[in-house]
């Protein structure tokens, strides 16, 4: 069975990055994070990838926003995580198997008012993650996600970064090989249909 | 509820498990186990690998509530439930008897119905507690000849997200493990789960090693991520 030996961390906020380094670090698994090294060697070879396509902007109503600023900030930033996820399917099949992990925005599964960027880039990650674990199960990469920054509800948890960090954790168990193409909301229950 | 396990200072967490005797549940046992917790299993067979056995029909909830009764006398009140106990029937729609229903969803939402009716005042009491549900990838997408099953075990979904939110303030996390088709004996040999034609249409290529579901319902009764009201699906990419 595949071992997770070098995990690599990209986009990931940083109270988010530094938690997932400690609990992949905690379990021996080397941590190259590209807010600690953006030009990190990577070798050995990772296994494992955490990518991250949250970007929370202040809350605005679809109306209020230029059209232009609207379009620019969906394309760049589901270009960016196009990217991301590519170059690790490509690193991860020519290792011979891996984990991707992408971090997305839970408003993606309900939407939210004033919240149309982080929804429609969020959703769009949803159907990502669902495609590629369809795609690169035969090259045993398992791809799943957990879902993130949904307001918080009275009674509910607030999920801690370390929180966050663990079900990344669990995601990225390198034991779980049929645990593949799942979007975990992070939310502590205010989400409790399945994505 | 903090994290259970080895490194966790005190007494060892308290788990029940029903189902503990073969398969998925006995998988669980011994997960739960070696991440620090005390277990009491319950099945139709008795087992032996739990720290604690018993034979008890999940269905009877007169039965249940003396088997945790007893396992907080012996080992201590339980903050983790695995509802694990349940079998299959592939049976056409027709050809379902009542008795065959009832039995059905007796078991399967029965089992976790009465288990968290004998743990819940307890785990209240205590300051939290973790539910999990052991369902089925059926209970997602449906399946053919099996609509007993399929109902049962959707019930379970409909029943966790429920106490989910119910419990929330109380500090009870709930959640489902639904597994995909799963390398135990209720996967007969010469059924199309065994076939190498079906296999091949698996985006993973092989079934899900029961193995595979203690690590997820360990997980979700550690309370690490604070997760509550999920369903968490290792199945192959059966359901995706």
């Amino acid at each position: 069975m595949h071992s997770s030996n070098h995990a690599v961390l990209v986009g990931l906020p940083a109270d988010l990055d530094r938690a997932t380094a400690q609990v992949l670090r905690a379990r021996g698994a080397r941590v190259t994070s590209s807010r600690v090294e953006p030009d990190g060697v990577l070798r050995p070879a990772p296994d494992l990838f955490v990518i991250g396509s949250t970007a929370p902007r202040p809350a605005a109503a679809f109306s209020d926003i230029d059209p232009q600023t609207w379009w620019a900030e969906v394309e760049g930033r589901l270009s960016a995580l196009f990217a991301l996820v590519r170059a690790a399917g490509r690193e991860l099949t020519g290792a011979g198997g891996g984990r991707i992990v992408l971090v997305l925005d839970a408003r993606g599964l309900a939407g939210a008012a004033g919240a149309t960027v982080d929804a429609t880039v969020g959703a769009a990650a949803i159907a990502l993650t669902k495609s590629l674990a369809r795609e690169l199960g035969p090259a045993h990469i398992a791809v799943n996600a957990a879902a993130v920054s949904a307001p918080p509800e009275p009674g509910f948890t607030t999920p801690t970064p370390l929180h966050i960090a663990e079900t990344i954790g669990f995601l990225a168990n390198p034991h779980l090989p049929s645990l593949t193409g799942q979007i975990i909301p992070c939310t502590g229950g205010t989400i409790r249909t399945r994505p | 509820m903090s994290t259970p396990g080895r490194e966790r200072q005190g007494p060892a967490p308290v788990a029940v498990v029903s189902g503990a005797a073969a398969g998925i549940g006995l998988a669980c046992v011994r997960e739960l186990r070696r991440q620090g917790w005390l277990v009491a299993g319950c099945d139709l067979r008795v087992g032996d690998a739990a720290d604690l056995d018993a034979v008890v029909d999940v269905a009877d909830p007169l039965a249940v509530a003396r088997f945790v009764d007893r396992v907080g006398r012996e080992l201590g009140p339980p903050v983790g439930v695995l509802s694990a106990a349940g079998y299959v029937e592939e049976i056409p729609l027709d050809a379902i008897s009542g008795a065959a229903f009832r039995r059905m969803l007796g078991v399967h939402l029965g089992g976790l119905h009465h288990l968290t009716r004998a743990t819940l005042p307890g785990m209240v009491r205590g300051g939290g507690g973790a539910i999990v549900a052991v369902a089925s990838e059926l209970a997602i997408a449906g399946g053919e000849d099996a609509a007993h099953y399929v109902t049962a075990k959707g019930a379970l979904l409909g029943l966790t997200r429920a106490l989910a939110a119910e419990l929330a303030p109380d500090g009870v996390r709930v959640n489902v493990v639904a597994p995909g088709p799963t390398d135990t004996a209720m996967l007969a040999a010469g059924t199309v789960w065994r076939d190498p034609a079906y296999l091949a249409t698996l985006p993973t290529g092989a079934l899900v090693q029961p193995e595979e579901i203690a690590l997820t319902a360990a997980f979700l009764l550690s309370g690490r991520g604070a997760l509550t009201g999920q369903v968490v699906s290792p199945n192959a990419g059966t359901v995706i």
